[in-house]
């Protein structure tokens, strides 16, 4: 099954190289397009999260992610050595609110979650691991 | 109807032009983190400019990620109390579902194409 990873540094310029790796994988292998959309978003939201709130001290730290590929669907894994931090225990935004209402930020989360078949996150090793996964024949 | 092309980086490109007291500015490439706050400043700009009806065209765009959904919000906020309006036209299929989850297809102003989008504005 085709593979890749990258590592990078928690600086929110670095998530450029995961939209490369991504869209070279995605025209290698014949990813659909609205996968590879998709990832791209799921990947912004997640690792500027984890870049913007995770570490709390001046360090560079490196954030490992890999691109797993089968007949019919798409996995990603994020890890990261950061604050731990669940975001499947998090609480879902009131998305009912109007303009008016809403406070800008809380939606990357909601959004990532909403968006693939399976997810799950371990705390192994002072290490947060997230794994998604995003079927073709997708029904969301 | 005058056109004026701003170029941003490959990532994105933001084509403005009007249609009389509508200006639409069309958004290529993507909206996310590393786009977004330039997005935001040519919209800032069109605004402290005098638009008060603007009518976004994501015909060619490919994703927006939260990042991109809070620009959108501050417009819509600056606006409302202006009396102004923002419409937003021609949301790909990914676009639109997350539009959907975050609620944002309800909250704003949404149209299948431009042609819907400018009648009436």
């Amino acid at each position: 099954m085709p593979e890749v990873t990258v590592r990078i540094e928690n600086d929110l310029s670095e998530i450029a190289k995961v939209d490369e790796k991504l869209d070279d994988f995605a025209e290698q292998f014949g990813v659909p397009p609205a996968i590879a959309a998709t990832f791209h978003i799921i990947f912004d939201d997640l690792l500027n999260n984890v870049i913007s709130y995770g570490f709390n001290d001046e360090q560079r730290h490196f954030i490992d992610i890999s691109l797993e590929l089968t007949a019919d669907s798409l996995t990603v894994s994020i890890a990261d050595d950061g604050v731990p931090f669940n975001p499947l225990a998090q609480t879902a935004p009131d998305t009912t609110l109007s303009i008016e209402d809403r406070p800008i930020g809380g939606l990357g989360i909601h959004i990532v979650v909403n968006m693939v078949d399976d997810i799950s996150y371990q705390r192994t090793a002072d290490k947060n691991v997230l794994t998604l996964t995003k079927s073709f024949q997708s029904k969301k | 109807m005058t056109q004026n092309i701003i170029s941003g980086d490959k990532k994105m490109k933001l084509n403005t032009s009007s249609e009389g007291e509508v200006t639409v500015v069309k958004i290529e490439g993507n909206l996310d983190t590393q786009t977004s706050p330039q997005a935001q400043d040519e919209l800032n700009r069109l605004m402290d400019e005098g638009s008060q009806k603007l009518l976004l065209d994501f015909a060619d765009l490919a994703y927006i990620s939260s990042s991109g959904l809070r620009v959108l919000l501050a417009v819509a906020k600056r606006l409302a109390p202006e009396e102004g309006e923002m419409r937003i036209c021609n949301l790909n299929d990914v676009v639109n579902e997350v539009f959907e989850i975050s609620g944002f297809s309800t909250i704003l102003k949404v149209f299948p194409s431009d042609s819907e989008a400018l009648e009436g504005f």
